[in-house]
């Protein structure tokens, strides 16, 4: 390997970021170029050197700050329902909601009908005993009504026969 | 067969910061600041290191942390959780350069320590008998600090997240959104630029 292709790639290999063939040509070169140890050397200094630029502190405040900036920026409907979606509307929750709303449904369909078969019963106990009577024989009454037409139609057949014999 | 974005969420979900993010994700703002202590710091000195300005970066990393906040409901993992704020870290110095008009600082260029007071690198006084260390280290800082901003915003990123964050080649990659050769082509040059731009510092 040349020192022009060895020189392009001291900084990958100073990140041990070369191919294993591509390492071990530099290696062998380097072993035996001063100018491109020295080379080598240079981008080691240099880069080290960055490191003695130290961190910047943040302010202590920095949580509180971010909290009341939020704030500010938000309309408070939008945290209003974001505070919603995320306390109420998350997948497990919602499954525990639909599971009450079909429960509270039910449970009103069943108090309804009771309430219905309640007020039928109350009904019937405040009626005279000749109603009730009559509603508890109720299909007798419709069938004797029957009946009754049913004789006024025998007439009404013969006479209609009667009178087709008779044409 | 999943699809390479659920495989990529399952992947990463192992991930404890994604991890802290999915359960902020469900309510639990405890999460959240948690994570704001792990990488708050972090963030400010990434952006304070590429834009160069220490009024600038606090205001900028709160931005970055309302972004992370705000893109709760919409967040799928399909990264590490340090890969994902680096990049809206990134994305949001970018910005503030442009607005800054910024491309490059001359070696000219007034700098400023950290209490403010103007800093020029000096020229060598012979009639001082006894070095002022303290200024000599603030001048090293100033020129390390014009080294950096000299180089051209992508090297730039490269260099603070391989330096200061020790990010990998690939994670690098995903977070300025180019190929892993992309990202040795850009240290390459990188570092070639901060050893001729720290050479003087190095013959001292």
């Amino acid at each position: 390997m040349q020192c022009e292709e060895v020189k392009k790639l001291l900084p990958n290999f100073l990140d041990d970021e070369l191919k294993p063939d591509e390492k071990t040509d530099i290696q062998v070169h380097l072993s035996s170029c001063e100018v491109c140890q020295k080379e080598l050397k240079a981008y080691r200094n240099s880069w080290e050197l960055l490191k003695q630029w130290s961190d910047l502190e943040p302010q202590p405040a920095y949580l509180s700050r971010f909290w009341t900036e939020l704030a500010l920026r938000t309309p408070w409907y939008t945290s209003f329902l974001r505070e919603l979606r995320l306390r109420f509307l998350t997948p497990k929750i919602a499954t525990v909601w639909i599971t009450a709303c079909l429960l509270l449904a039910v449970s009103i369909l069943i108090a309804k009908h009771y309430w219905q078969i309640q007020e039928v019963e109350m009904v019937l106990t405040n009626l005279p005993l000749e109603e009730v009577e009559l509603i508890e024989n109720i299909e007798l009454a419709e069938n004797y009504e029957v009946i009754q037409d049913m004789d006024l139609l025998e007439d009404l057949e013969v006479l209609e026969n009667w009178e087709n014999g008779k044409s | 067969m999943p699809s390479s974005s659920n495989r990529d969420s399952n992947y990463y979900s192992s991930d404890p910061d994604v991890l802290l993010m999915m359960d902020f994700q469900k309510g639990n703002k405890a999460s959240f600041e948690t994570l704001m202590h792990k990488y708050y710091g972090r963030v400010l000195n990434f952006v304070y290191r590429f834009i160069g300005r220490k009024d600038i970066a606090e205001d900028l990393t709160q931005e970055v942390f309302i972004k992370v906040y705000q893109s709760v409901a919409s967040y799928r993992p399909q990264a590490k959780f340090q890969t994902w704020v680096f990049t809206i870290a990134r994305n949001a110095s970018l910005n503030e350069l442009r607005k800054l008009n910024q491309t490059s600082f001359s070696l000219d260029e007034t700098l400023e320590n950290e209490e403010g007071e103007a800093l020029r690198p000096q020229m060598e006084d012979p009639k001082t008998s006894l070095p002022d260390i303290k200024v000599l280290e603030e001048e090293k800082i100033a020129l390390i600090q014009t080294a950096i901003q000299s180089l051209p915003a992508n090297q730039r990123t490269a260099v603070l997240l391989r330096r200061y964050e020790e990010f990998s080649y690939e994670e690098i990659a995903k977070t300025m959104n180019c190929s892993v050769e992309a990202v040795k082509s850009l240290l390459s040059r990188a570092k070639e630029n901060l050893k001729i731009k720290l050479s003087k510092l190095l013959r001292d």
